[in-house]
C-alpha cells in the first residue's frame, strides 16, 4: 500500500507536485530566488534563536534602538573604506551598534532617566546622524564620486539584491553563533534564569552579556543589508514571542523560533518574488507578525484555550450549583 | 560536639551605593549548625550573604570558607537567593530548575547526563515535589516554588547552604518541609545559614543565632544569644518578649 | 503699493525661508516638548517610537480614502490610527501573553511593513516617499504655502502653531489632573480622576502633533522632540512646572543650534538637531547636579572619609580587647583590614597628623587617642549603632 503512494510520488514529477501544492516552480528554482531564499531563511533562523534570549531577558526594545544605531556606522565604514564591500560596512554596523549600547547602559546605570527614555534619545541621535553624514557625503566633492546608491538599501533592506558573497556572510556570522548558543546552552539557561544563582556557582555574568552582544550585534550587523535598520528588531523579537506561546521549555522554545523564523522567511521571499515591487523584508515581518497572532489565539496558552478553560469552568460550576 | 568554624569573616565592612550597610564585623559560622541571621529591617542581612559569596563587593575585610576563598569552594556551597531575583517568564520545568543545581559540578559547555537526572528526580522527591516535575515553574504556588529551590540546592549536593529568608511567604506546610530538611542536613553533617524573620519560631528552627544591625551585636549559641538585652541592643526588641 | 498688502502679506516679506524654516521648527519641537515631559513621567517615552513609525499605515490607508495627500483629512485620519496603535498595544499587553515591550516590538515593525507594502505595490506612483517619512522635509517648509485671514504663511507653520496652541490649552487645564495621574497612578484613580481619559487624551494629541510634525521633520526627529528636551529637563527640575519650561528651552536651544550647524555643513537639518539633541540630553547625564561627575567626585570623598572612619571603628573596636595585638599590631594590621601594609600606613598617617590615632610602642599596636575616642562615639551614632 504504502509502496504504491510512494511510487507515485516518484512518478509526479517534481514541479508538478509543487505546481499542485500553488507554488511556482519556475520561480522557486531561478537563481536570485535561492540565493535570496537561503540568505533570509538562515538569517531568520539565528536571529530568531538569539532573540528568544533577548526576548527572555527583557530587552526587547533594545534591539530596535540597537538597529536604528547601526546605520551612521554604515556610512561611517564607506568613508573611511570608499566603497560598499559588505563586509567592512557590516564591522562599521557593529562599531556603531556596539557603541550605542554601551552608552544606553552607561546612562541607564548613572542617571534617574527611564530606560525607555534613554533608549528613544539614543535610537534618534544616532538615526540622526547617520542623516546626517550621508547628508553630507551626498554631494561631497571626494566621496561623491564612488557610487552610493546602496547605501539607502540598509535602511529599509534590500533582500533582492544580495549576491551569493551576502549569504556566504551571513553564514560566517550565523554558524559561530549558534555554536555558541549550542556550547554554552546551559550556561545561557542559568544565566537568563536566575541570574544571581548562576554568579553564586561562579558563572561570571559579565562574560554572559559579552557573548550575548557580540552575537546580537552581528546578527544585527549582517540583517541590516537584508531587512534594514527600522525593521531588523522584529527578526529577532517575534519568533520568540511566538515560540513562547508554544512551549513551556527552553529547548523546544528556541527550536520553535528557528522554524518560525525559516518558514517565515520562506514564504515572505515567496511572495514578494511573485508579486513585483514588494520589498522582501516587510513581507517576511507581515508573515512573522501573522504567525505570531495566530499562535496568540490557538495555542496552548492562548486567547481560545483560556476563554474555552473559562467556559468549561462556569459551565461545571453552574451544574455543581443546580445539582 | 567540636566547634570547628566553617565560615570566617573578618572585619567585613560593605556599603551599598556609597552608604555603609556593614561595618568591620567579624563572623563565625560553626560546623555542622543550624545558623540564623536576625535583625531589624535595612541591617544588611542580605547584604551580609552576599558579600560572603563574593557576590557584591566588599571595602574590606577577609572571608574564608572551609579555610579558602569563596572562588575555590563553589562546588561546597548552594546559595537559595530571595526569590525576587529569578526571571519567572522563562520557559522552564520544576525539574530543570532543580537541574540546574548540578551545573556547578559539570563545568563549561559539558551537559547533565542520566546520573543528573536522577539526582534531581532524587531531589525533588525529598521535597515532595515529584508530581510537579513537567510543571512550569511559574504556574507553582509561592511555596512550591520555595521546595523546587532546595530541591536546587540538595542537587547540587553542597556542604553549607546559604538561604535568603527562604521562610517569606511560604504556606506552614512548605515550612515544615523545609525545617525538616534543614535538621536532616545537620544530621548528615552539613551547615546551614539562614536569614530568618520570625522571632516566634527562632528558638524551635535553629541552634545558632547572629544578631546584626550593621554591626554584629552577638552570635554564638541559640540559648545563650537569645536574650532580651541583645534583642533591644539590636533595636528588635520592640513588642517582643523571650519566654524563658 | 500699499494697497495690496492689506489684504495679503506675504510671510516671506519679513521672514526669509531660513527663518521661516527655523520658526517652523521651533514651533515644532515646543508643541512635542510640552506633551513628551508627560511621556517621560509616565515611562511611554517608547510610544513616539511606535507612533512615529506606524502613522505611516494610517496615512497611507487614509490615502486610498482622501486620494489627495494633502487633504486635512489625511492628517486626521493618520492620527485616528496612531491611537488605534497605542489602543492596539494596549489591548495586547493587557491578554498577558507579552510584555509590554513585546507588544510595542511586535505592532510597529508590522504596521509600518505593510505600510512599505501599500506603498510600494499600490501606490508606485503616488509622492509617498519612505526615504521622506523617516527623515523629513525641511527644505520644503517655505515652498507649501496657505493663506490665512489674509496671511500667506507656510502650511506647516499653520498646522503646528495650532497644534501647540490646543497642546497649551490641554496641559493648562489639566495641569493638576496630569501631575497626580503621572506622579501617582493610583491615587489619581482613587481621587476620581480617570487616569484612562487623561491617556487617551494625551496619546490622541501626541498622535495628531506627531502626524503634524512628521511631513516637515521626519519620524525620527520626532522621537528626539518629543523625548529629548523633557528627558533633560526631568534631571534638572523638581517640580513640573519648571520641567515644562526648562524643557521649552532645550527645545528651542537645540533646534536653533541643529538648524545653524546643518546650513553650515550643508547636511540633513532633521538628522542634526536630532543629534543635538541627543548630545544636550547626555550632556545633562554627565553635568547635572546629581549626575555622573558630581557622583564620581562624591564617591571617591565619601570614600576617602569612610576608610578613614572605618580605620577608627576597627581601632576603638578591638583596643580594649584580647586580640589587639594581631588585629591593630604595627606590621599585622593590614591583614585584618584586607589592604596592603602602605594603603594602611597612609591612611593611619593621615590620621595621626589629625590627631585621631597614636603609635602604642609599648605594645606596637596602633591606638586611638582622646580625640579619636570622641570621633569612634561620633561615628557610632552617626550610623545609626
Amino acid at each position: 500500500m504504502s509502496s504504491i503512494v510512494f511510487e507515485k510520488i516518484i512518478s509526479l514529477n517534481f514541479a508538478n507536485l509543487l505546481n499542485a501544492i500553488g507554488l511556482d516552480f519556475e520561480i522557486l528554482s531561478s537563481y536570485t530566488f535561492v540565493v535570496v531564499c537561503l540568505g533570509t531563511m538562515i538569517l531568520a533562523t539565528v536571529a530568531g534563536m538569539v532573540g528568544t534570549i533577548t526576548v527572555l531577558k527583557g530587552q526587547s526594545l533594545i534591539g530596535d534602538a540597537i538597529g536604528h544605531s547601526s546605520y551612521p556606522g554604515i556610512i561611517i565604514a564607506f568613508m573611511i573604506c570608499m566603497s560598499l564591500d559588505s563586509v567592512s560596512l557590516m564591522i562599521g554596523a557593529i562599531i556603531s551598534g556596539t557603541v550605542a549600547f554601551i552608552i544606553i547602559q552607561f546612562i541607564d546605570k548613572n542617571s534617574k532617566l527611564n530606560l525607555d527614555a534613554v533608549l528613544a534619545v539614543i535610537l534618534s541621535a544616532f538615526f540622526g546622524l547617520g542623516m546626517v553624514l550621508k547628508s553630507f557625503i551626498q554631494g561631497h566633492p571626494v566621496y561623491g564620486k564612488v557610487p552610493q546608491g546602496g547605501l539607502s538599501n540598509y535602511i529599509f533592506g534590500q533582500a533582492a539584491f544580495i549576491r551569493t558573497i551576502d549569504v556566504h556572510l551571513i553564514l560566517i556570522v550565523a554558524i559561530p553563533s549558534l555554536l555558541i548558543l549550542f556550547l554554552f546552552y546551559k550556561e545561557f539557561k542559568i544565566f537568563i534564569f536566575d541570574e544571581v544563582y548562576a554568579k553564586s556557582i561562579g558563572l561570571s555574568s559579565t562574560l554572559m552579556y559579552v557573548l550575548l552582544v557580540l552575537i546580537t550585534m552581528s546578527v544585527i550587523a549582517t540583517g541590516l543589508k537584508l531587512v534594514g535598520a527600522i525593521l531588523i528588531s522584529s527578526f529577532l523579537i517575534v519568533p520568540g514571542i511566538t515560540a513562547l506561546q508554544w512551549s513551556n521549555r527552553f529547548s523546544h522554545v528556541l527550536i520553535i523560533a528557528a522554524i518560525v523564523g525559516s518558514v517565515s522567511a520562506f514564504i515572505g521571499t515567496y511572495i514578494s518574488s511573485v508579486y513585483a515591487g514588494m520589498s522582501t523584508g516587510p513581507c517576511i515581518i507581515v508573515v512573522m507578525s501573522g504567525l505570531a497572532f495566530i499562535s496568540m489565539f490557538i495555542s496552548p496558552k492562548g486567547l481560545l484555550a483560556n476563554w474555552l478553560r473559562r467556559r468549561k469552568y462556569l459551565n461545571d460550576l453552574s451544574k455543581s450549583i443546580f445539582d | 560536639m567540636s566547634e570547628n568554624i566553617i565560615v570566617k569573616v573578618e572585619d567585613l565592612t560593605m556599603a551599598y551605593h556609597d552608604k555603609p550597610v556593614l561595618w568591620d564585623n567579624d563572623v563565625n559560622i560553626i560546623e555542622n549548625t543550624r545558623t540564623a541571621i536576625i535583625g531589624p529591617n535595612g541591617a544588611g542581612k542580605s547584604t551580609l550573604l552576599k558579600g560572603i559569596l563574593g557576590l557584591q563587593k566588599t571595602l574590606s575585610g577577609t572571608v574564608e570558607i572551609m579555610g579558602k576563598s569563596v572562588k575555590q569552594v563553589h562546588k561546597k556551597i548552594a546559595y537559595i537567593p530571595q526569590s525576587n531575583s529569578v526571571n519567572w517568564d522563562f520557559p522552564t520545568t520544576a525539574l530543570d530548575v532543580v537541574l540546574m543545581g548540578r551545573y556547578v559540578h559539570l563545568g563549561w559547555i559539558k551537559r547533565p547526563g542520566k546520573k543528573d537526572i536522577e539526582i534531581a528526580k532524587n531531589a525533588l522527591y525529598k521535597m515532595g515535589m515529584q508530581d510537579y516535575a513537567k510543571r512550569q515553574i511559574s504556574q507553582l504556588s509561592g511555596g512550591q516554588k520555595q521546595r523546587v529551590f532546595i530541591a536546587r540546592a540538595i542537587a547540587q549536593n553542597a556542604e553549607i547552604y546559604f538561604m535568603d529568608e527562604p521562610l517569606a511567604g511560604v504556606d506552614k506546610n512548605t515550612e515544615k518541609v523545609i525545617i525538616d530538611f534543614l535538621k536532616d542536613s545537620q544530621k548528615q553533617g552539613k551547615t546551614s545559614i539562614v536569614i530568618h524573620h520570625d522571632l516566634n519560631t527562632l528558638a524551635d528552627y535553629f541552634d545558632y543565632l547572629v544578631i546584626l544591625n550593621k554591626r554584629i551585636i552577638a552570635q554564638g549559641k541559640m540559648s545563650k544569644t537569645l536574650t532580651q538585652a541583645n534583642l533591644d541592643a539590636a533595636d528588635m526588641g520592640g513588642g517582643f518578649k523571650i519566654n524563658v | 503699493m500699499i494697497y495690496p498688502s492689506l489684504f495679503l502679506t506675504k510671510m516671506s516679506d519679513f521672514l526669509n525661508y531660513n527663518q521661516q524654516m527655523l520658526l517652523t521648527l521651533i514651533i515644532t519641537g515646543i508643541a512635542c516638548s510640552i506633551l513628551g515631559c508627560f511621556l517621560v513621567l509616565n515611562k511611554l517615552s517608547m510610544l513616539t517610537d511606535a507612533l512615529s513609525h506606524s502613522i505611516l499605515l494610517g496615512i497611507v490607508l487614509a490615502y486610498f480614502v482622501t486620494k489627495d495627500l494633502n487633504s486635512p483629512l489625511l492628517l486626521i485620519g493618520a492620527s485616528i490610527f496612531g491611537v488605534f496603535t497605542v489602543y492596539a498595544i494596549g489591548l495586547l499587553s493587557k491578554t498577558r501573553l507579552v510584555k509590554s515591550d513585546d507588544a510595542v516590538g511586535i505592532i510597529f515593525p508590522l504596521f509600518f511593513s505593510l505600510a512599505v507594502i501599500l506603498i510600494s505595490t499600490f501606490a508606485r506612483n503616488v509622492h509617498l516617499d519612505t526615504d521622506i517619512v523617516l527623515m523629513g522635509q525641511v527644505i520644503m517648509i517655505p515652498l507649501n504655502t496657505m493663506t490665512v485671514f489674509g496671511v500667506e504663511l507656510p502650511k506647516a507653520l499653520f498646522y503646528m502653531l495650532i497644534i501647540l496652541l490646543i497642546n497649551l490649552i490641554f496641559v493648562s487645564v489639566f495641569l493638576k489632573e496630569l501631575k497626580v495621574s503621572s506622579f501617582d497612578p493610583e491615587f489619581a484613580t482613587l481621587a476620581g480622576f480617570s487616569s484612562g481619559f487623561l491617556f487617551y487624551a494625551l496619546m490622541t494629541l501626541t498622535s495628531f502633533t506627531a502626524v503634524a510634525a512628521f511631513d516637515a521633520v521626519g519620524a525620527i526627529l520626532v522621537i528626539a522632540l518629543f523625548v529629548g528636551p523633557a528627558a533633560s529637563a526631568y534631571m534638572l527640575t523638581k517640580s513640573l512646572k519648571k520641567m515644562l519650561l526648562v524643557s521649552t528651552v532645550f527645545s528651542t536651544v537645540n533646534s536653533i543650534s541643529g538648524f545653524y550647524l546643518a546650513i553650515a555643513f550643508n547636511v540633513s537639518i532633521s538628522g542634526m538637531i536630532a543629534v543635538i539633541t541627543g548630545l544636550t540630553t547626555f550632556m545633562t547625564v554627565l553635568l547635572n547636579r546629581q549626575g555622573i561627575i558630581t557622583a564620581i567626585y562624591l564617591r571617591h570623598k565619601n570614600r576617602k572619609e569612610f576608610r578613614l572612619d572605618l580605620l577608627i571603628m576597627h581601632l576603638g573596636n578591638h583596643e580594649d580587647q584580647q586580640d589587639a595585638e594581631l588585629e591593630l599590631g604595627f606590621t599585622t594590621i593590614k591583614d585584618h583590614l584586607y589592604w596592603d601594609q602602605e594603603t594602611v600606613e597612609r591612611r593611619l598617617n593621615r590620621l595621626i597628623d589629625q590627631g585621631f590615632v597614636q603609635r602604642n610602642h609599648e605594645r606596637k599596636i596602633y591606638c586611638l587617642t582622646e580625640k579619636g575616642r570622641l570621633r569612634y562615639d561620633m561615628i557610632k551614632v552617626d550610623y545609626g549603632m
